[in-house]
C-alpha cells in the first residue's frame, strides 16, 4: 500500500473534491443526511419542515466546507500513504464541523438565526453531537470509498495479468522459424518432421490454454523439453542444453508455463545472437523455503543483439503470475554479468 | 554482368543460370532454399554462408549475382551485409528473407525492397528472382534503411582486395583531407568516408577530441598531460591523441573526470 512513486500516488482512494461531480454527489448525500436526521427527530410535519431548513443549512455548510478543504489539500493528500490520507480525510470534515458549529453558535447568540436546533442547546452539547455524527458518517463513507477503490484496483490488476498472460505467449518469431525448419524436413526426414509437428501441437495447446490452474513441475519440464527439441532442430549444434534438475520433486505445483518463456528468452537473447555455440543451463535445487530453479544463458558481446526490451516482457509476466499465485513466498531474481544472464526462480514447496 | 558473358556456352538458347548465394544462420533454412531451387536450371546455388562476415567472404570468392539474405543473424546482420555490398561495382542483387520481423518488414514495404517471409513459397521465390533478374543490378537499397544502426565492421578496400575490420578494434579516427584514418592499437586503416557521417552513425559512442578527430569512449583510459597541452590515453596501447585546447574541459567532463 505504501507507494512513493508518482503514478501510484495519484491513485488515491479519497475522491477529488475539486471535480464538480464529486461536489454534486456530496451535496446530495448531505441533503439525504439532513432528511434522515430530521425524520428521526421531528414530532410533526410543520415542525419537521422548519427543522429541515435549519438542518440542511448546517449540513450543507459543513459539507461544502469539508469539500473545499479536501480540494485545497488534495496536492498534499496524494503524497501521503493510504493510511495517512484516510486519517486526514477523516479529520478534515471534523474540523469543518467544528468551525460551522462555532459559527452557528455565534449567529444564534447574536439572535440572527438559530440553526443548531430548537431551544438553543449549549455549545458543548451541540459540538459533541455534531462531531459525533460527523465522525460516524465520515467513517462509514471513508470505509465505503476505500473498499470500492480496492475492488477497482484488484479488478484492474487481474485484467493486467490476463493481458500479460496473452502477451507472454510464444513469439511469432519462434512459430515461423519452426515451421520453416519443419518444412525443410518434410521431404528428406519425414519422421523427424512428424515428431516436431507433434511437439509443436503440444506446445501450442498449452500456450493457448487460458487457465491459470497450477500444474505439476514434471509436466512443465516435459513441455520445456519439447520446446527445446524444436529449437535444437533449428539451431543444431549452436544450442547446448544442460539439465540439472535431479534435486527437484516433479510433483510440486507451479503456475503453467513459467519455465518455457524463460527458456525462450534464453534462446532468443542468449543463443541466437551468438556467433558460435552456447549452453543453456537449467538447474534445480531445494532450499529452506522451498526450491529454486536457475536458468542461465550466455550473453553476446555488449552492443550486439540488442533486443533487450523483449527480455523484460516475459520476465515481468512470469513474475506477475508467480505473485498472483504465491504472493511473497515466490520470487524471481535476475543476475546479469558481462557474459552471463541468469534467472533464479524461488518457489514455495 | 558483362564481364561474365559466356563465350563457351554450348547452346545459345539457354542463358547462363543466375548464380545465387544463400545466407542464413539456420541450416534448415538454407536447406529449404536449396530444395526450392534444386529443379530449376535457371538458377544455380553457388554456395552458402551462415553469418554476415562469412557471406561477404563468399561474395568476393564466388561472385554471385543474387544473395538470398537472412536479416536476423548473429554478429553481422543481413542489413549490414547489404550495406557492405554496396561498395562493390556492380553489387549483387539482394533478396532479404525473414521469419518475423515486423519493424523491418514495415520499412521494407515502404521502400519497395525485395523480401520474402519464411516459410518461403516456391512461387514467391521464383517471382522475386525473376524480378531481380530483369532489373539491372542495383541492389536498390535506400541508404536510410540500411544505415539506421551502426555497423559492426568497417570494409577496408586496398587495390582490388577487400577485408573487414571489427569496429571494436578501432580506438579513434582522424580525418585527413579526403580520407579518414582508423587507428587500432597497432594498425591503421584508410576509409573513404566522411567524419561527419561517422559521427552520426556512432553517435553516443564517440567523443570529439579535435576538429578532425573522434575517439571511442570505450577505448579511452584517461587524459594525460603532454608538454603544454593534454592528450587522450588508450587501453592496450601507447598511442596518444592530442586534445584540442578548446575541448579539454568538455572532454574531461564527458569522460567523468574532474
Amino acid at each position: 500500500m505504501v507507494d512513493s512513486d508518482n503514478s501510484a500516488a495519484l491513485d488515491i482512494f479519497v475522491p477529488d473534491f475539486c471535480q464538480p461531480r464529486a461536489v454534486a454527489v456530496m451535496v446530495i448525500g448531505a441533503e439525504l443526511l439532513a432528511f434522515t436526521l430530521v425524520l428521526a427527530n421531528a414530532s410533526s410535519w410543520a415542525e419537521g419542515l422548519d427543522q429541515l431548513a435549519s438542518t440542511s443549512l448546517y449540513v450543507q455548510w459543513a459539507a461544502l466546507l469539508s469539500g473545499g478543504l479536501l480540494c485545497l489539500s488534495r496536492r498534499g493528500l496524494v503524497r501521503l500513504t493510504n493510511r495517512q490520507a484516510a486519517a486526514a480525510a477523516f479529520a478534515i470534515p471534523l474540523l469543518a464541523n467544528l468551525l460551522v458549529t462555532l459559527a452557528a453558535d455565534l449567529l444564534a447568540r447574536q439572535g440572527l438565526m438559530s440553526i443548531l436546533g430548537s431551544g438553543q442547546p449549549p455549545l458543548a452539547a451541540a459540538l459533541l453531537r455534531n462531531l459525533l455524527i460527523t465522525a460516524m458518517v465520515g467513517g462509514v463513507v471513508l470505509r465505503y470509498l476505500y473498499i470500492r477503490h480496492e475492488a477497482e484496483k484488484s479488478l484492474a490488476a487481474q485484467h493486467q495479468a490476463n493481458l500479460g498472460a496473452l502477451q507472454a505467449r510464444i513469439r511469432p518469431h519462434f512459430l515461423f522459424n519452426s515451421l520453416n525448419t519443419i518444412i525443410s524436413l518434410v521431404r528428406e526426414q519425414p519422421d523427424v518432421a512428424e515428431e516436431a509437428l507433434q511437439d509443436m501441437a503440444e506446445l501450442f495447446r498449452h500456450n493457448l490454454r487460458q487457465s491459470e490452474q497450477l500444474t505439476r513441475l514434471g509436466d512443465d519440464i516435459s513441455l520445456c523439453r519439447q520446446y527445446l527439441a524444436l529449437e535444437k532442430l533449428r539451431l543444431g549444434e549452436r544450442l547446448n542444453i544442460l539439465w540439472q534438475l535431479d534435486d527437484l520433486d516433479p510433483t510440486i505445483n507451479l503456475p503453467p508455463l513459467v519455465l518455457q518463456p524463460l527458456l525462450e528468452n534464453a534462446v532468443y537473447h542468449g543463443i541466437e545472437p551468438l556467433t558460435g555455440s552456447g549452453t543453456i543451463t537449467i538447474e534445480g535445487r531445494s532450499v529452506e523455503a522451498g526450491y529454486q530453479i536457475l536458468v542461465s544463458n550466455p550473453l553476446p558481446p555488449a552492443g550486439r543483439g540488442g533486443q533487450s526490451g523483449g527480455h523484460r516482457i516475459a520476465v515481468d509476466n512470469v513474475r506477475q503470475r508467480l505473485a498472483a499465485h504465491f504472493g511473497d513466498r515466490a520470487a524471481l531474481q535476475i543476475d546479469v554479468s558481462t557474459d552471463q544472464y541468469c534467472v533464479t526462480l524461488t518457489l514455495p514447496a | 554482368m558483362f564481364q561474365r558473358i559466356s563465350t563457351v556456352s554450348p547452346s545459345p538458347s539457354l542463358p547462363d543460370p543466375l548464380r545465387l548465394l544463400i545466407v542464413d544462420d539456420e541450416a534448415p533454412a538454407r536447406r529449404r532454399l536449396r530444395q526450392l531451387l534444386a529443379e530449376d536450371d535457371r538458377y544455380l546455388c553457388v554456395g552458402e554462408a551462415a553469418d554476415g562476415v562469412e557471406a561477404l567472404a563468399r561474395v568476393d570468392e564466388l561472385q554471385p549475382d543474387v544473395l538470398l539474405l537472412d536479416i536476423r543473424m548473429p554478429g553481422m546482420d543481413g542489413l549490414e551485409v547489404a550495406r557492405h555490398l554496396q561498395q562493390l561495382d556492380p553489387p549483387p542483387a539482394v533478396i532479404f528473407t525473414t521469419a518475423y520481423d515486423e519493424f523491418a518488414l514495415q520499412a521494407f514495404d515502404a521502400n519497395a525492397v525485395h523480401y520474402l517471409v519464411k516459410p518461403i513459397r516456391q512461387q514467391r521465390l521464383l517471382e522475386a528472382l525473376q524480378r531481380v533478374a530483369l532489373v539491372d543490378h542495383d541492389s536498390g537499397l535506400p541508404a536510410n534503411l540500411i544505415e539506421e544502426q551502426p555497423r559492426t565492421h568497417f570494409s577496408i578496400v586496398q587495390q582490388d582486395d577487400r577485408y573487414l575490420v571489427e569496429v571494436g578494434r578501432v580506438l579513434y579516427m582522424q580525418a585527413e583531407q579526403k580520407y579518414v584514418t582508423l587507428h587500432g592499437a597497432d594498425q591503421e586503416w584508410l576509409i573513404d568516408e566522411s567524419l561527419v557521417k561517422l559521427e552520426q552513425e556512432f553517435a553516443g559512442e564517440l567523443i570529439r577530441v579535435h576538429r578532425n578527430a573522434l575517439a571511442w569512449r570505450r577505448a579511452v583510459s584517461g587524459v594525460g598531460k603532454e608538454g603544454e597541452g593534454f592528450s587522450l590515453l588508450f587501453h592496450q596501447t601507447d598511442k596518444r591523441l592530442p586534445i584540442s585546447r578548446r575541448r579539454v574541459a568538455q572532454v574531461r567532463k564527458e569522460l567523468g573526470l574532474r
